[in-house]
């Protein structure tokens, strides 16, 4: 029976197209090729997959005839020109467009979740993503609290497992929030929310790479790419939504556990701590309109990654841009200060001094906007930075900075053209006597320091506006204005002595006035690190609000190093401030005062430095569950 | 396409128009120039539609064509549809059509392609030089050496003393070249599988108690089922697409899970059975006495179709539900609901994976549950059977076709009969048929030891990782003479201790038949070139067969196609006959055939999708009867004591993992859904005791060996316990070399270790 079996099976088989041999070793036995060459060959040719794509290439009918396990819809798919696979997801979309009044949104049912995975890899596949990129993402719940047992002598005394014990898997992805956060945040309007669909899309084209979206957005969506230098997020597939198929991650759930849904539109607000899942970021601030479902209590679980934190992105360029402008500002401020309370005491403030310390806050600020386009992915698209005003405080930013730098370079033009004005041609001259009246420089360097404070206050509210507890306005506003005042007094002072010293003819006589500033520098200096000390780098206190704490850790493990430096660096500054009030209190003219005060300046500038980017990387905040790495 | 007349909507709807210009134009738009819409980044991710019957596409998966090949990690055996360009696979999508996965896949499967491109791919033969440095070598040379080399072990120490461990990983046909090349051609008498390691026990259970190795199920089951019991299995994780037809179930079915922890199987279940470790056996015999004392038992059945019931209902008599409750740490009561649940159901279904195979009394634990299937007369009907989930793909080739401990198609080495038919059908001298059994894995290993096999040739599995007590094994491998490593990654563990290494083809990059866990014919297709010198298993095998001078023995054996007529052949008259199928191209044409398809079978129909054996309940025993066997409780061999307090589990941790990682580390993607470094899960009332925190570092330590890790803090795990998963190589420095005593397979699940902060 055998040997007929295969002889009729062999024979069918042997009127096809061999699947990749076709040589045999009777070629090796007559020398004509060597055994390894035949066998490379062999395994260079592919499987003829002609001799089996016949099956595939009819389309859809081929799947209606190989899959007899799903008959009720099998007669629907084969007419309806959808893809073969729509059989198992019609269902999960809804069956009309949204009304005026709706929205698409992700539904999850959390129970049929069973953590395997998929839908982040189709997302990553069906996508065309790069490598390790996906929109979607998985993390765990440990739920219950650890049971309270009798640990016996064994060591072994396990109780029966209560019902609420356990694991929960949560896929999140983009939320499509009703006011999202990476919209209003964004520069360039790169981001665009379907006036239909209400899916929050973002145009790769537009997008300049700044990254403030993915601080604005409080689910951590939008994702930088390096090779593309701009951010990509998920668009529930509009593209495939549009053509009437699922998106990726609900085409491939084994378990049906995402479909899209219809929602309403302005649900309106939403309260207190009210949060997608347990350690994600309280719902009201975007108004995210994915919605779980669990028949689960998931109150009391934890988030796998629970208290393991990582260090945050250091945003260098920023904290340099930020330190650098508060800095700039400051120096005005300083300097008109002090030529007020000159004023009011005796002589003026020479106009070579005021232009001196106009000059360097010019350098100064100008250097730190320069330094941001290095954090840009794209530079070249970023004079659309305008486009976002209204809702983004980048956009201010931007817009009010380049004011400032622009009223203060006029005013530094100004203050500088007595002092050129010898060396420029009589038409211009002329003109400009004839046209700028006198007091336009000071006006200027005045109105500079308004439009600084609003374009500094627009900067912290960069920050304040992500709702990150740790970045509220209670702690960035005082940081920050902090350093205006360290800043401002610690470059504010070597300018005055290096210009008295080299570009008046006598000392301009606001060594006092100096001293006295640097002496209340000392004692800022002094406030801001004990002030730093008890909300972030001391060790924790009852009264620690949780992310505190979880930055506590992170600081005191991984970020140690920077900050015993900047401790180092903050008492420093404290005591090199004193040193050199005294100095320029008593011996404002020599040599040392002066390189007192260039040191002091140095001093500042890294502490300062330091500040900002433990700001920026001892930074946590509310998040999607995530799982241990 | 588009919905814009609204009418459609109600019955079947084809697309919605999400392009509706009017309401869009109330918003105004920027300029292009000031609002880039477009551009190439933009364009870079748009999506086509995709012919073929696929979606929307995006440019990375645009296919000339498409065609099916079955997955190569587990044994669910999903169909994978790779889109062909130019005749190259450049991606993959799970085929809808496929009767198996329905359309879905597995992160891993997704992913197999990819982790095909990798720098650590063997790309050329390596050889150990005297300095101790591995250098490339020619085919010629690794060939020419791999002959000398073991040829010379043979001649000093007997032919007995080159033994090979081959994999559940490779294609029946490789499998069935490499055991007849080895047993036939090089006169080895040892080789044994990784399968050893994960399906050896159900292979024994299934023996003894039906007559034939012989998962009886289909997948339909999984949606037939009006109660299913899961012993010792996690199929959420370990088999996430087989949970997928436990969700498609419509009966609301009852859902019973046996397992220590609690698992996302179990979170899912309508009872979880959270038993202390290795109280199993224990467990199901007091639920087999409760359902014969509530007359819960199918009497025409077993009166008709088994053999020792009495044996069996007086031996489970002793096992009173109180008692073994008490013991196992459960409510009594729960034990009578699961026994209630399982009695009056109209279909139960009893499913066992790797915490019942890999256990010390593996064998009897899977015959309990085969008990209680046969007594309430669950076996045969839609629904209902003793089912052993496999583990690797091609694990149930191996137990019909890798010619280890038996001999080709499920046959007796011993038996004179069988091997004159395995001559017959080969064609072969029938005295170069071994008349022994092989040695078992664990037995080859303590042959090493005992310096009774000094050479070894290991092929796609890696033992320096995966088996038990890994510090010793490790130890062993570099005791002997020569070891040849046959792998698709020079980085794999067992290669550092390699003399010879072989670089071998992967999935996709050859061809040949997987079995899956419903006994379905699945097939491989070679849509991509190797790397290198890289050649499949199956080259390598034909090139070994001519060094050593036994080319004409296999001469027939050109394809893999050519091997499978073969074992058509061997298959003819037994219980896994095959000969109904007519070609790969048959397979292929009917989304796979599950095993028997005989020529009688056939009769010029193609087979059913879903077919499950027994449905006359006759079985493959002599006198047509299933064998009722129970045995007496094993002690547990190493408890927990006051120096080692906790009792440690391994097993699957992730869907993304597999096995030792050598596969699933390659992809980027992957490498994100799963913790990189080792973790430990314990419970948070031991954490702390310990004062430890989740993600602290902690040193564990058992009588073999210590490893790190980190801490995961999870009630999932009973106080007094800890998990770690199998995929990180720390693992089994801790674990304990035991077995069960009938199947020879490791017990993974039980050992003391202590744990600290490191």
């Amino acid at each position: 029976m055998s040997a007929t079996t295969a002889g009729s099976s062999s024979s069918s088989t042997g009127a096809l197209p061999s699947l990749g041999s076709t040589l045999n070793l009777d070629q090796v036995a007559e020398g004509n090729l060597d055994i390894v060459s035949l066998l490379m060959q062999d395994q260079q040719q592919l499987t003829a997959v002609e001799r089996f794509s016949h099956a595939h290439d009819a389309g859809l009918h081929d799947a209606t005839a190989l899959a007899e396990t799903d008959q009720e819809t099998d007669e629907d798919w084969s007419l309806s020109g959808l893809p073969a696979q729509a059989r198992y997801y019609q269902s999960l979309l809804p069956a009309t467009a949204p009304s005026d009044s709706e929205q698409f949104a992700f539904e999850v049912d959390l129970d049929a979740c069973s953590g395997c995975k998929a839908c982040v890899v189709a997302c990553h596949t069906l996508n065309g993503l790069e490598e390790d990129e996906s929109w979607r993402r998985v993390g765990t719940l440990t739920l219950g609290q650890p049971n309270e047992i009798n640990h016996g002598d064994g060591g072994l005394e396990s109780t029966v497992a209560p019902q609420a014990v356990g694991i929960q898997h949560v896929t999140t992805a983009c939320h499509h929030c009703e006011d999202p956060g990476c919209l209003n945040g964004c520069p360039v309007k790169a981001y665009d929310k379907d006036p239909v669909t209400g899916i929050v899309r973002h145009l790769d084209d537009q997008c300049i790479g700044c990254k403030y979206c993915t601080m604005m957005c409080p689910y951590e969506v939008p994702k930088y790419s390096k090779r593309l230098g701009i951010v990509r997020k998920c668009d529930m597939c509009h593209n495939r939504l549009s053509s009437g198929e699922a998106p990726a991650c609900v085409q491939s759930c084994p378990n049906e556990a995402i479909r899209i849904r219809l929602v309403a539109k302005d649900q309106g607000a939403i309260e207190g701590n009210k949060a997608l899942a347990p350690g994600a970021p309280p719902s009201q601030i975007t108004r995210p309109t994915t919605i779980y479902t669990s028949q689960r209590s998931l109150d009391a679980a934890l988030p796998q990654d629970g208290g393991l934190d990582e260090v945050a992105e250091s945003h260098w360029p920023l904290a340099a841009l930020l330190v650098a402008t508060q800095m700039s500002v400051g120096m005005i401020l300083v300097e008109r200060l002090i030529a007020a309370g000159m004023m009011l005491s005796g002589p003026e403030m020479p106009a070579a001094t005021t232009a001196a310390v106009a000059i360097a806050s010019l350098l100064v600020g100008g250097f730190g906007l320069n330094l941001a386009p290095l954090h840009l992915g794209q530079p070249l698209r970023a004079w659309r930075v305008f486009l976002g005003l209204r809702t983004s405080w980048l956009s201010r930013e931007a817009v009010v900075l380049g004011k400032y730098v622009g009223v203060l370079s006029l005013a530094v033009a100004l203050l500088g053209y007595p002092f050129v004005s010898d060396w420029l041609p009589v038409s211009v001259t002329e003109a400009v006597d004839a046209w700028l009246p006198p007091w336009l420089a000071k006006l200027c360097l005045g109105l500079s320091i308004p439009i600084g404070m609003v374009g500094l206050y627009s900067s912290a509210m960069i920050y304040i506006a992500t709702q990150r507890p740790l970045w509220r306005s209670r702690r960035t506003l005082p940081q920050f204005a902090a350093t205006i005042g360290l800043g401002g007094v610690a470059v504010t002072a070597p300018t005055v002595l290096i210009a008295d010293r080299f570009l008046s003819a006598e000392s301009s006589g606001a060594g006092p006035w100096l001293a006295f500033g640097l002496l209340l520098a000392g004692g800022l200096a002094a406030w801001k690190l004990a002030w730093e000390w008890k909300r972030s780098l001391g060790p924790v206190l009852p009264t620690d609000h949780p992310h505190t704490k979880r930055s506590r850790r992170l600081i005191r493990t991984q970020l140690r190093h920077l900050r015993d430096s900047r401790l180092v660096f903050g008492a420093l500054a404290v005591l090199s401030f004193l040193v050199t009030a005294v100095a320029v209190a008593f011996a404002a003219d020599t040599w040392w005062a002066l390189a007192l005060c260039i040191a002091t300046a140095l001093v500042v500038v890294a502490s300062e430095i330091l500040e900002r980017l433990l700001y920026f990387m001892s930074v946590v905040y509310d998040r999607m569950p995530g799982t241990i790495r | 396409m588009s919905l814009a007349d609204g009418q459609s909507a109600s019955a079947t709807p084809v697309g919605l128009d999400l392009t509706d210009r009017e309401r869009a134009s109330k918003y105004f738009q920027l300029p292009q120039i000031l609002q880039r819409r477009d551009g190439s980044m933009t364009r870079e991710l748009l999506l086509r539609p995709g012919d073929h019957g696929l979606g929307m596409t995006p440019e990375t998966l645009q296919a000339d064509k498409t065609t099916t090949a079955t997955c190569g990690f587990c044994a669910t055996g999903c169909g994978l549809r790779l889109h062909i360009r130019d005749g190259h696979a450049v991606g993959l999508t799970p085929e809808t059509a496929y009767p198996v996965n329905l359309g879905m896949a597995c992160p891993k499967g997704w992913e197999a392609l990819r982790v095909l491109e990798s720098d650590d791919r063997a790309t050329q033969p390596l050889l150990r030089q005297a300095d101790g440095e591995m250098k490339p070598v020619d085919w010629d040379t690794a060939l020419k050496t791999f002959c000398e080399r073991f040829k010379q072990v043979q001649e000093f120490n007997g032919p007995e003393s080159v033994a090979f461990l081959s994999t559940g990983q490779i294609p029946c046909e490789e499998m069935a070249f490499l055991g007849s090349l080895a047993k036939f051609g090089m006169g080895i008498v040892h080789g044994d599988g990784n399968t050893r390691q994960c399906m050896a026990t159900a292979v024994t259970a299934y023996k003894q108690s039906f007559g034939f190795d012989a998962p009886p199920y289909t997948y339909d089951d999984f949606e037939q089922s009006d109660c299913m019991v899961f012993v010792g299995a996690n199929p959420c994780i370990g088999h996430p697409i087989m949970w997928e037809r436990v969700l498609r179930n419509k009966k609301s079915p009852e859902i019973i899970v046996l397992d220590p922890r609690r698992t996302e199987t179990a979170m899912a279940a309508t009872e979880h059975v959270a038993l202390r470790p290795k109280n199993d056996l224990r467990v199901l015999y007091a639920i087999t006495n409760e359902l014969i004392q509530r007359g819960f038992t199918d009497q025409q059945f077993i009166e008709q179709h088994t053999v020792g019931f009495e044996e069996l209902r007086q031996h489970v008599a002793s096992f009173s539900v109180d008692a073994v409750a008490e013991e196992a740490g459960l409510e009594p009561d729960q034990l009578r609901r699961v026994a209630e649940k399982i009695g009056r159901a109209e279909a139960t279904s009893l499913w066992w994976t790797m915490g019942v195979n890999q256990s010390y009394e593996g064998v009897r634990t899977a015959q309990a549950i085969i008990n209680i299937a046969l007594i309430t007369g669950n076996i045969g009907r839609p629904g209902t059977g003793a089912n052993s989930i496999t583990g690797q793909c091609n694990a149930m080739g191996s137990r019909l076709w890798s010619n280890t401990t038996n001999l080709l198609g499920h046959r007796q080495f011993q038996n004179e009969q069988h091997r004159r038919e395995v001559a017959d059908i080969l064609g072969i001298d029938v005295d170069r048929i071994p008349t022994q059994d092989s040695w078992s894995y664990d037995r080859i290993i303590e042959g090493i030891e005992r310096g009774e096999i000094r050479g070894l040739w290991v092929i796609a599995t890696n033992p320096a990782h995966s088996w038990i007590d890994q510090d010793h094994t490790r130890d062993l491998l570099d005791r002997l003479d020569f070891l040849v490593v046959q792998d698709m990654y020079h980085t794999a563990h067992t290669v550092r201790h390699a003399d010879l290494v072989l670089p071998a083809a992967g999935w996709s990059e050859k061809e040949g038949t997987f079995i899956n866990s419903e006994r379905r014919y699945g097939l491989v297709k070679k849509v991509r070139t190797s790397p290198g010198l890289a050649l499949a298993d199956f080259q390598i095998f034909r090139g070994v067969a001519h060094y050593w001078g036994v080319g004409d023995m296999f001469a027939r054996w050109t394809t893999p196609e050519s091997v499978f007529e073969s074992m058509q052949q061997l298959s003819a008259g037994r219980p896994c006959d095959i000969t109904g199928i007519e070609g790969y191209e048959h397979i292929d044409r009917c989304g796979g055939i599950q095993w028997p398809w005989s020529h009688e079978d056939a009769n010029g129909f193609d087979p059913e999708q879903q077919r499950r054996l027994f449905a006359d309940g006759g079985f493959f025993h002599a006198d047509g009867r299933a064998r009722l066997i129970v045995d007496q409780i094993t002690d547990v061999p190493e408890e927990p004591d006051q120096e080692f307090p906790f009792w440690l589990m391994t097993g699957r941790g992730t869907v993304s993992q597999w096995h030792t990682q050598t596969r699933t580390s390659k992809s980027p993607v992957l490498r994100q859904l799963y913790p990189n470094e080792a973790y430990i899960e314990i419970n948070p009332v031991d954490a702390n005791e310990m004062d430890v925190l989740n993600g602290d570092r902690l040193a564990i330590r058992s009588r073999r060996g210590s490893a790190e890790a980190v801490a995961f803090l999870s009630s999932a795990v009973p106080a007094g316990h800890a998990f770690m998963p199998m995929h990180y190589e720390q693992t089994n420095c801790l674990t304990l070399s035991h077995f069960d005593p009938h199947s020879r397979q490791p017990s993974y699940k039980d050992c003391a270790v202590t744990i600290q902060p490191a």
